[in-house]
């Protein structure tokens, strides 16, 4: 394959230095903005009547060929009204574009940063102003991109400080990878996978994505699935999201803009907590040492004594006199959990510093981020540097560069999970009476720890003062190109990319943590590198007036390096110094390097008849490392056809501004992690530190050297019609993909020796629609309008097959219940323990008590369908606008119901307290029939039964939701006077702010456990925030 | 000025640069973090065996939780499921996984390495690792995947093999491993249960087939048994058995994570057991305070709350637990220290035992040249050495409980001999009680054999946990492990229709059958 793809190149290339072309003039010139006067780049400049064109460079300038014969030139470019222009003779046409907020964009971005007519595309494409991703205010720009792009489910995991978001496109996929679209930042690649691993690490680090800067992006495009992705190969089967950074568009010598961010949060929800009855078991409690010295001191429920009626009980902060605890008040603090969060407080100050000249365009950017979180003692702080640059120092060649360095400081980031590291673990564990405040003194003065309870949890400001998940992390990323233009119609783009930070984490616990209580120690060093580089040769050839050929074929190594330093010590010699050194057990040490390559070829070109009926055509072959020989060479192709109806056939009306119809068939193959296919001893921590006998270990997961790339095969048909001069445009796309040979862990029995054996097996299909409609309801004279935006979109997901013999895969488990793949269901089914049943369906009863039956699917974690709704109101420089944004169907699994009600902390565990409860469901009585249960049970007894880890079916809710996920009100100034001051604006808004409908108690149900394919758990996750943010920008 | 050529150059400077080639890229993709599995270090993957074994039979979750409570040594004084007989699912999983998938595998590897190169000594070790390995799963379980095990290449679903096979295997294993097994200079490495003694392994290994001889000695007839015990035993040269407590198979654990006794590990954020009521009940009687069996001092410490050696009953709810003796938690006795210190040994056969073993060999005339009343001696021989094992504790513990020992040279064989003329007397009427009982008290901290060794001769009586969840039986058996329903299901189910019973608790082992 490489060898023939190679002499077709050659092939091509050799055509293509043969003159075919017929006798021409040149037009070159400039596009301005009329108003600004600023260069437009990527202006399409076209032939009427032709589909020969071109696009301006960032300079506004363009150079055009056209015959002899021509007559008139259409300049067209986004948001700006187009217009057709006079030839007569002339060689230089310089222009002047006026803004048309209403006229539909004209130029996108598609795949390799190449621009392109909108009209002329085969598949859906969104696109997010860099202004809505700005003011959004996010730290992480995948959560600004919330309810504004059809076809994603977006699910930020928690308001901890630099959390990561997961977003999915078209459902998943695949079982094996996080399914999440590839990010690709002025051409460089970046993935959003997480800094750490959440769920084992217990500490969200944030993901991939959380280093992109919101303030330096100029647009978002959303490519959703291989057919508009083929182009970026593997990595791209899941979709690929555009990031283009802003470039200096200042037409005078230079220009400085300032943007300013404050945004204050506050936790959006917290559990309803009970607050009638106090610590304890059994109605009883008395404190001695908080681990079982006293009566049910031990214990971390509130099944205690009841509160307020003027009980004297010894507590744990009560008073010691002679020895003896002395009984103090028995008292409810109902905000003991709401007042441990403070208001977390972001600032962000970005300044902009631009020049652009004839010949040159350099932008710099710099942003200061500090936050603090809602969580006591956590925060992070971004330092971040941008650097865009453009040189065409003669008109045959230009240089491009961009540089970002970014640095993420946290002195601590709250923990995760169901772990007694995680304060909201400890809440659904807690004794109502306990007064929050008198915690914050973690220890007494000699020096011991200060808590409500020593057998299970530590002081909750002892684990965010003492306990410190660290980090810091460099990261550089940027790409430096130079264009050779051979001709007007023929350049050569050469380039490279890279992508390198430097990951640095720490973990500690203090002497006394309820886990460690010798203390730990943990460091972990993370370099990660990507290099990419390129060769793009494009060419652009009109063949007759009728048809027009473009073709780009480009070449690219990708090569991936990792080295991951992991040490630990479990125990410290002496107290309060963190350095490895002071380790009292032998450092555990580990190291892993990880290398990959992928070499590709790749092509793609466009066929234009009209200019208005276009067929295009991608074809790539990759060679990855990871694959076994033979197998690691794999071709995958696409082809789109889409026609401009209401051009094909004349048929443009007032009612009718535009159709368009389009379909695309695509694939895309993809690889693996690397070293799978070989089976390896793996080294173990060893025997006696001091006369080390080393140890090895044959590793679970069974190796297997006849891997071969997985597939995704695209089928994609959509329609895009505007109706009433633009006021109306629907956007309608349906898919069919399916994902096979995917490459999986298969379990296969311990008895093996193994137990599981990586194969290519299963297969995934999503189908589903996408829906976008833009309404202009109200357009005034007087400069009101009214714009309203509605995106829908539906995704049935099916796991049609598994390997042979195999019904279930578990993509993963926390505690006893399982997320995992069935056939004939949507990935993701909730997989645990219902109550045990009778023949009737009903739950069993006995001695009033219901207990676990079989484990069976409980829910899915898939949604149906998610929607929004976004309005904007303009009149002249004030604008407010709100979003609204839901999903529905699909189910979630609440630890925070299981443990609450099992702890008696929650409000609802308050029904029968007193007069005890009789569940719903059907016993055997003396004659051995069923009867409905009748026996009375203390609430205590009956929410111990229905509410634990062996049954998950109790906890079990509809995930559904609907969300005011934004309000924003807007104010600008195009000019402050007469002074040089432009472009002032001043907005305020709301995010996440309020939970509109849902039908899970007690917490947000748009919450992630990890970054992977195991959703829909909530396992006691920090609660999301909702925020008010102010921001100020201007430009002088 | 610009040409393609110059271009078409430029593309092939940088690739060259960058490098691309296909059989580069193969070696990309060579783990540079592993060794690959065609290397030989039979010595680096004994060591992790033995450890891994012994960490899986000695952790909380099997050796504990379900051996020590389920035989009532150890009782859960809170989240007491498992006391009550509700092993968790991830648990019974993990036992099996670990067993096959970690030492399992590498002890098959070692004797494929030692059996290419001529090594017959670590063919030896591997082969008594491996029925001791096996033999504790078919135990658990009853039929498990034994001769198709571990060939992945072949079949990822080996059949199950019936109990009965499986012992007869283990007993040519162990022959050939006796074989085998010479003090001829052949160095074995690694060895860390041994250290490379070569005739402390052909002991081991002819103690352990004495063993797992008295476990089916149930399906056996008493001839074969009787000439199969007295081949061993009556020729110790060719045979030799445990001598002493020094050939006793115990890896002695380490002082620092991670080569500690993992109950060690366990107790460093936990406290969960308290020591049987039953236990404690054999050993003290408060009506004779002063003539204890002097290994309780060893095996409880006195409650919080004060006064004597207190146990705890095994299997109450949670509830029940927290409250029993005012509190729970303070009026009953923790595990002794010296079991959960981090050196505290994981023992894989005592010499203790093996008295034990041969007296119920003499006492129910299954040994040639020995009668029924020699039963007696190798019962004391037993007795003597447990209170052996454990006799430096006992000597510093004494002057602690009981002031008379204060500031006198103690001895242990007054101990000893105390014992022996007040409970632990012989008694030829109840014979077979009695070795059964001291051979329980012997075996604390072994909680798996001790179970399995209860489960063969309903000794000593045990009564069931009060609150058990198991209607009304304590276990004799686990559940195949969830696991094996969805990966193996077509050849477990073979093996299910074979059981008789039901993958249940209380589904005999075929040598547990009568």
């Amino acid at each position: 394959m490489k060898q023939s793809l190679c002499a077709v190149l050659t092939a091509f290339f050799i055509t293509l230095n043969v003159g075919l072309w017929a006798q021409t003039v040149r037009i070159t010139g400039t596009v301005i903005d009329a108003s600004e006067g600023y260069p437009l780049q990527g202006v399409s400049v076209t032939l009427v009547g032709s589909v020969k064109g071109t696009v301006t460079d960032p300079f506004g300038r363009y150079d055009i060929e056209v015959p002899e014969i021509a007559k008139r030139v259409r300049f067209s470019y986004i948001g700006y009204k187009s217009q057709e222009i006079e030839i007569s003779g002339r060689s230089v046409i310089d222009v002047e574009l006026m803004q048309d907020v209403i006229e539909v964009k004209e130029v996108t971005v598609t795949a390799l940063g190449i621009m392109r007519a909108e009209k002329a595309t085969g598949y859906a494409i969104q696109s997010v102003k860099g202004e809505d991703v700005i003011q959004a205010s996010e730290q992480n720009v995948v959560n600004s991109l919330q309810g504004r792009i059809a076809g994603a489910t977006i699910t930020n995991s928690s308001g901890a400080v630099g959390a990561s978001t997961r977003i999915v496109l078209r459902g998943v996929n695949s079982l094996n990878t996080d399914n999440q679209p590839i990010f690709v930042i002025d051409n460089v690649i970046v993935n959003n996978s997480n800094f750490g691993n959440t769920s084992t690490e217990g500490v969200n680090r944030g993901s991939g994505i959380t280093d992109i800067n919101p303030n330096d992006i100029e647009s978002v495009t959303v490519l959703k699935g291989p057919n508009a992705a083929a182009l970026y190969g593997s990595r791209a089967a899941n979709g690929a999201i555009l990031i283009k950074t802003k470039l200096a568009n200042a037409n005078n010598d230079f220009g400085v803009s300032f943007n300013s961010t404050t945004t204050l949060e506050r936790p959006l929800r917290l559990p309803d907590f009970q607050n009638v009855y106090g610590q304890g078991t059994g109605g009883v409690f008395e404190f001695v040492d908080g681990k079982g010295g006293g009566i049910n001191d031990h214990v971390d429920e509130s099944w205690g004594p009841k509160l307020d009626i003027g009980l004297m009980i010894p507590q744990w902060n009560s008073p010691i006199e002679g020895g003896i605890r002395q009984p103090t008040p028995w008292v409810s603090y109902p905000n003991n959990v709401k007042d441990f969060f403070e208001v977390g407080k972001t600032f962000t100050n970005n300044v902009a510093i631009e020049s652009a000249g004839d010949n040159y365009s350099v932008r710099f950017s710099y942003t200061n981020t500090e936050q603090s979180g809602m969580i006591p003692n956590t925060d992070q702080s971004k330092n971040a540097v941008m650097l865009n640059t453009t040189i065409s120092p003669h008109k045959y060649i230009a240089f491009n560069a961009n540089l970002s360095y970014v640095n993420t400081h946290s002195g601590n980031i709250p923990a995760y999970g169901y772990s007694t590291q995680n304060v909201m673990e400890q809440f659904i564990w807690f004794g109502r009476q306990v007064d929050i405040a008198d915690l914050k003194k973690y220890t007494y003065s000699d020096g011991s720890k200060r808590n409500w309870n020593y057998s299970y949890h530590n002081n909750p400001y002892f684990t965010l003062y003492e306990n410190l998940n660290g980090l810091d992390r460099d990261r550089v990323f940027g790409q430096g190109s130079a264009t050779v233009k051979f001709t007007d119609w023929m350049n050569l783009k050469l380039g490279a990319s890279i992508d390198n930070y430097n990951n640095y984490n720490t973990a500690r616990s203090a002497f006394g943590d309820i886990d460690s209580p010798y203390g730990y120690y943990g460091e972990s060093k993370k370099t990660f590198r990507e290099l990419n580089t390129d060769f793009l040769l494009t060419v652009n050839k009109k063949v007759s007036d009728k048809v027009g050929f473009s073709f780009n074929a480009g070449g690219n190594i990708m090569k991936q390096y990792s080295q991951t330093l992991l040490s630990y010590a479990t125990e410290l010699a002496v107290p309060n110094i963190y350095n490895l050194q002071n380790a009292n057990v032998p450092i555990v040490s580990s190291n892993v390097i990880y290398k990959k390559q992928i070499n590709s070829l790749y092509y793609n070109g466009q066929f234009v008849f009209n200019n208005a009926l276009f067929f295009d055509f991608t074809g790539r072959n990759d060679w990855s490392s990871t694959l076994s020989k033979g197998k690691n060479s794999y071709f995958y192709p696409s082809f789109n056809i889409s026609g401009v109806l209401t051009d094909l056939f004349d048929i443009q009306t007032r009612t009718l501004s535009f159709a368009k119809l389009r379909a695309g068939w695509a694939q895309v193959g993809s690889d693996t992690d690397p070293y799978q296919l070989e089976s390896v001893y793996k080294f173990d921590q060893g025997w006696n530190a001091s006369t080390k006998l080393a140890t090895i270990y044959i590793p679970d997961n069974l190796a297997n050297s006849n891997l071969k790339p997985q597939r995704t095969n695209s089928l994609e048909i959509g329609a895009d019609l505007r109706f009433f001069l633009n006021r109306i445009g629907i956007d309608f796309t349906y898919y069919n993909q399916k994902t096979y040979d995917q490459i999986i862990n298969l379990p296969i029995t311990a008895a093996t020796g193994y137990v599981s054996k990586i194969v290519n097996a299963g297969e995934i299909q999503n189908s589903g629609i996408e829906i976008s409609l833009n309404v202009v309801p109200v357009k005034t004279r007087t400069g009101f309008e009214w714009n309203t935006t509605i995106n829908y979109s539906l995704n049935r997901n099916v796991v049609n097959k598994l390997a042979e013999g195999l019904d279930k895969y578990v993509l993963g488990n926390y505690w006893s219940l399982d997320v995992i793949a069935k056939v004939g269901e949507p990935v993701g089914e909730l997989y645990g323990y219902d109550f045990a049943r009778n023949a009737n369906g009903k739950i069993i009863y006995v001695d009033g008590l219901p207990y676990q039956g079989q484990m069976r699917s409980l829910g899915n974690y898939t949604p149906d369908w998610v929607g929004s709704i976004s309005n904007e109101f303009r009149y002249k420089n004030l604008s407010f606008s709100f979003l609204v944004d839901m999903r529905f169907g699909g189910e979630i699994y609440s630890m925070t119901t299981t443990w609450g009600r099992y702890a008696g902390v929650l409000k609802e565990t308050l029904i029968g307290r007193e007069g005890g409860i009789v569940g719903v469901g059907e016993m055997l009585n003396e004659n051995g029939e069923w009867v409905a249960n009748n026996v009375v049970v203390t609430a205590e007894e009956y929410n111990k039964a229905a509410y634990n880890n062996n049954i998950a079916y109790s906890s079990i809710f509809d995930a559904s939701f609907i969300k005011l996920r934004e309000v924003r009100i807007g104010y600008t100034i195009p000019r402050l006077g007469n002074s040089n001051v432009k472009n002032v604006s001043f907005s305020i808004v709301g995010r996440n702010l309020a939970l509109l409908y849902t039908r899970v108690p007690h917490i947000d149900p748009e919450t992630a456990f990890s970054n992977g394919n195991v959703q829909g758990l909530e396992f006691g996750q920090l609660p999301s925030a909702r925020s008010v943010s102010l921001n100020i920008g201007f430009k002088f | 000025m610009f040409s393609v050529k110059k271009g078409l150059f430029l593309v092939a400077v940088i690739f060259a640069i960058t490098g691309i080639s296909c059989s580069k890229l193969e070696d990309e993709n060579k783990d540079p973090n592993s060794i690959s599995i065609t290397e030989e270090h039979p010595d680096m993957l004994l060591t992790h065996s033995i450890e891994e074994l012994g960490d899986l039979i000695f952790d909380v979750w099997l050796g504990h939780e379900i051996g020590s409570c389920w035989v009532q040594h150890m009782a859960k004084v809170q989240y007491t499921d498992e006391d009550r007989y509700v092993p968790r699912n991830d648990v019974i999983n993990d036992i099996w996984t670990t067993l096959y998938a970690g030492p399992g595998i590498e002890i098959q590897r070692i004797i494929d390495i030692a059996k290419k190169n001529g090594h017959d000594n670590y063919q030896g070790v591997a082969l008594v690792l491996k029925v001791y390995l096996f033999s504790v799963l078919t135990d658990l379980y009853g039929d498990i995947p034994y001769s198709e095990a571990f060939k992945p290449d072949s079949t990822l679903t080996p059949k199950y093999d019936t109990q009965e096979s499986i012992y007869s295997n283990f007993m040519q294993a162990l022959e050939l491993a006796n074989t085998l097994l010479k003090n001829d200079g052949q160095v074995v490495d690694g060895d860390i249960l041994f250290d490379g003694d070569i005739v402390k392994w052909k002991r081991f290994a002819n103690s352990l087939r004495l063993r797992l001889l008295l476990r089916m000695s149930n399906k056996m007839d008493a001839q074969s048994l009787k000439s199969a015990i007295s081949s061993i035993v009556n020729n110790p040269t060719t045979y030799p058995i445990f001598q002493s407590n020094s050939d006793n198979a115990a890896l002695h654990y380490l002082g620092t994570t991670p080569n500690n006794n993992p109950l060690n590990e366990t107790y460093k954020t936990r406290d969960d057991h308290r020591v049987s009521k039953t236990l404690v009940d054999a050993m003290y009687n408060p009506n004779k305070p002063d003539h204890p069996d002097w290994r309780i001092m060893v095996y409880a410490d006195v409650p919080d709350a004060g006064g004597y050696w207190t146990g705890l009953p095994n299997g109450l709810t949670s509830a029940k637990a927290a409250a029993y003796n005012g509190n729970g938690f303070t009026g009953t006795s923790r595990i002794g220290s010296y079991f959960i210190q981090p050196e505290a040994p994981g023992m894989f056969m005592s010499y203790a035992e093996l008295q034990f073993l041969l007296a119920e060999v003499a006492y129910k005339d299954l040994l040639e040249g020995v009668s029924s009343a020699d039963a007696q001696t190798f019962y004391e021989n037993g007795i003597r050495a447990s209170y052996y094992q454990f006799q430096d504790e006992i000597l510093e513990k004494a002057p602690e409980f009981y002031s008379q020992f204060n500031g006198v040279v103690l001895n242990i064989d007054d101990f000893i001999n105390d014992f022996l003329a007040n409970d632990g007397a012989w008694n030829q009427v109840s014979g077979l009680q009695k070795i059964a009982k001291q051979k329980w008290i012997a075996m604390f901290d072994q909680g798996v054999q001790a179970w399995f060794e209860w489960r063969r001769t309903g000794l000593p009586v045990l009564v069931p946990a009060e609150d058990g969840l198991n209607n009304g039986k304590i276990p004799i058996r686990l559940r195949y492990p969830s696991d094996e329903y969805s990966r193996n299901d077509e050849q477990l189910n073979v093996a299910l229709t074979r059981m008789s019973g039901s993958d249940d608790l209380n589904t005999p082992v075929w040598w547990n059958e009568h």
